[in-house]
């Protein structure tokens, strides 16, 4: 259905590679977590490669702090010690590292940062100490153990078997998916602690596109056009009422794009004004597709006001009042 | 339809201003903690954060703006955090941890620690009785590698030489630094197995855990058969306390969370392996350090001291010590 719809509004192959990007992936998985003040949250949960990256991240960290550690160390210690305390570092890396920078970055860890995820505890409560060390000592029993059985059988159980090997590597494969089996990607250390890795919330807030209208100062408008700024176009009724809110958010996407391309913004813009009917043809896309946008949202926000919630194009004119749910609610988008 | 503007975006002018206050000391606490903010700053963020929650509403009913949709759900949501969940600096989060949660868990979860206190008394027993009654049993508890030289084929003079550092090892301080680092691993690894393998087969905890004992029970026969078993046990109890307690510990907490998915009570099954595997790792965590308290006790004290009443009077203290703190310690409510 919204393929559907993206090809209606901006036209079947007139550049697919940008539009893709300018869509965005769809529709993400999310937590709601209700506040006592009685307005829901929708936190979007990390999806299993941002998971993924995050952990490997971390493990090259900490592969580089133990190396800083191994071409530092032999200025302060004799060669034979090295060995032994490297492995100190290793130990304290391996119960603390993860821990210790949830504890201080609240749920973070520097892979998480670069990733964008964050910790938090499942019921939207306040991420406690308990929860943070249940979760990552089960990375013992998760990563680092049938890792350290798979390179030395003989490490955990002296006379391991051959096959504890083979057996090593299912348990840590079986551990290693199961994220990817439940919706919330849960690691079985979620699990164990109450707690879920969501995309760490960033607010960013853009100008608003239907603040004022169009005006001179943007920047790659070329000349001509922009003199006769800064209304050039009128709507009608019956023009304005052809799309619906979902159109509108799309076309709020495209605006929002800096550097897409010009014949892409004709493209929507000769589509736009075959599809209402406009009668002068052409003109600066730009500055038509944003007194367009603008028009349709006043438009819109006023029927809104009134009752009427036209969800996209198909909606049928005026049989419908209000029919609650989808819209911008839970347009949840992943890119912010 | 030359209009006036978008309703949205008067709804957005009139708010802004103290939207972005908001954000401001958001990130303010993000970054620098709760303290950072001055008194008026502390008044304020509350009611910033109700404002913001419903202009999110009203957002979501009236705006089609979705840039500013978006922006007060994600602002909203770091808001909650920091309102509800207010961080704490590391100092206050260590001392809170050693002074209530460590010894509070441990007495939680006393019912499987003592069941791993008696599965290693037994092992313990086991062994030893066995070895009295045949020395070559000895071999079915303790591996080649690890008895390095402390087996039936030794002498007892090298038996004592081991127990009273006459072996003529160097005691210089860097040594015996890498000696407690060594040990720390060493020891903690079998306390963290215990935990890890608790999660799902119990059984596992219970044969490393006899495993571990049982090698101590074989140590200590084939010591008093050569009459050595004042100078062994000296050797042994001033780290061994502290040590043997927290395998003890940590296998009790890996008991739990197995215990807590075959016995859940009244608590569903996650639910109820949410709530023990909390306090279970609370435990693992502070018995990684006692670990480190062994280790070093084992790589300084020990090696230094070699008279047999003060090793005995440092095991007593510590015995002391960790009784006091897990019966005592955390015990006033706050």
């Amino acid at each position: 259905m919204s393929s559907k719809l993206r090809r209606a509004l901006i036209g079947e192959g007139s550049a697919p590679s940008t539009l893709e990007g300018v869509l965005g992936p769809p529709p993400v998985a999310t937590r709601e977590i209700p506040t006592p003040e009685g307005v829901t949250l929708t936190f979007e949960i990390a999806s299993g490669g941002d998971r993924a990256s995050g952990f490997l991240i971390d493990l090259v960290l900490i592969g580089l702090l133990l190396l800083g550690c191994g071409f530092l160390a032999p200025q302060l210690l004799s060669f034979s010690s090295l060995l032994i305390f490297l492995q100190l570092v290793f130990f304290g890396l391996r119960c603390f590292y993860f821990s210790g920078f949830e504890l201080l970055l609240r749920g973070r860890t520097p892979g998480k940062l670069l990733t964008r995820t964050q910790v938090i505890d499942r019921q939207g409560g306040p991420l406690r100490v308990e929860a943070i060390f249940a979760r990552n000592l089960t990375r013992e029993f998760e990563h680092f153990i049938p890792f350290i059985v798979l390179i030395n059988g003989g490490a955990i159980l002296p006379d391991a078997p051959v096959w504890s090997g083979w057996f090593a590597f299912v348990w840590a494969g079986v551990f290693g998916l199961f994220p990817l089996l439940n919706p919330e990607r849960l690691r079985l250390g979620d699990v164990l602690a109450g707690t879920i890795v969501v995309k760490a919330p960033q607010p960013i807030l853009a100008d608003d596109l239907g603040a004022e209208a169009p005006t001179e100062d943007s920047e790659e408008a070329s000349g001509e056009e922009i003199a006769s700024a800064p209304r050039v176009h009128s709507f009608r009724r019956e023009q304005l009422e052809r799309y619906g809110i979902y159109e509108l958010q799309v076309l709020e996407e495209v605006l929002r794009q800096q550097k897409m391309r010009r014949k892409t913004l004709i493209g929507i813009r000769d589509r736009i004004q075959r599809k209402i009917g406009y009668e002068q043809r052409g003109g600066d896309p730009r500055v038509f597709l944003e007194e367009f946008y603008r028009a349709q949202r006043i438009f819109l926000e006023e029927r809104l006001l009134l009752g009427e919630k036209r969800e996209d194009k198909h909606a049928a004119d005026d049989a419908q009042p209000s029919r609650e749910g989808r819209g911008s609610t839970d347009e949840g988008d992943a890119r912010s | 339809m030359s209009a006036i503007e978008p309703r949205s975006a008067q709804f957005r002018r009139e708010r802004e201003a103290r939207w972005r206050e908001l954000e401001v000391l958001v990130q303010k606490v993000e970054t620098r903690g709760l303290r950072s903010l001055s008194a008026e700053q502390l008044q304020v963020l509350p009611i910033l954060y109700r404002g913001v929650i419903s202009s999110l509403s009203v957002a979501r009913a009236i705006s089609l703006d979705r840039n500013v949709v978006r922006y007060l759900e994600a602002l909203a949501q770091r808001a909650y955090f920091v309102v509800y969940s207010p961080r704490r600096t590391a100092p206050e989060v260590m001392t809170e941890f050693f002074r209530r949660s460590f010894p509070r868990a441990v007495r939680e979860i006393r019912g499987p620690i003592l069941l791993a206190f008696a599965i290693s008394l037994l092992a313990t027993l086991i062994a030893y009785s066995m070895v009295r009654a045949d020395l070559d049993d000895y071999y079915l508890f303790v591996a080649a590698e690890y008895a390095a030289g402390r087996d039936p084929t030794a002498s007892t003079e090298e038996l004592r030489a081991i127990l009273m550092n006459e072996d003529g090892e160097e005691h210089d301080g860097d040594a015996l630094a890498n000696f407690a680092a060594h040990l720390f691993s060493n020891n903690a690894r079998i306390g963290l197995l215990c935990y890890a393998v608790g999660i799902v087969p119990v059984l596992l905890v219970g044969l490393l855990l006899f495993q571990n004992f049982a090698l101590l029970g074989a140590f200590a026969a084939l010591h008093a058969e050569r009459g050595l078993s004042v100078e062994m046990w000296s050797w042994i109890l001033p780290h061994g306390v502290t040590e043997l307690l927290a395998v003890i510990v940590c296998a009790g907490a890996g008991l739990t969370i197995g215990l807590a998915w075959f016995f859940p009570g009244e608590r569903s099954r996650i639910r109820s392996l949410v709530v023990r595997s909390r306090t279970a790792g609370v435990v693992a965590m502070g018995s990684v350090l006692m670990f480190l308290i062994a280790a070093l006790i084992e790589g300084f004290f020990r090696q230094l001291v070699d008279d047999i009443p003060s090793r005995y009077l440092l095991a007593a203290s510590t015995a002391l010590f960790w009784s006091a703190y897990f019966g005592l310690a955390g015990r006033r409510s706050g």
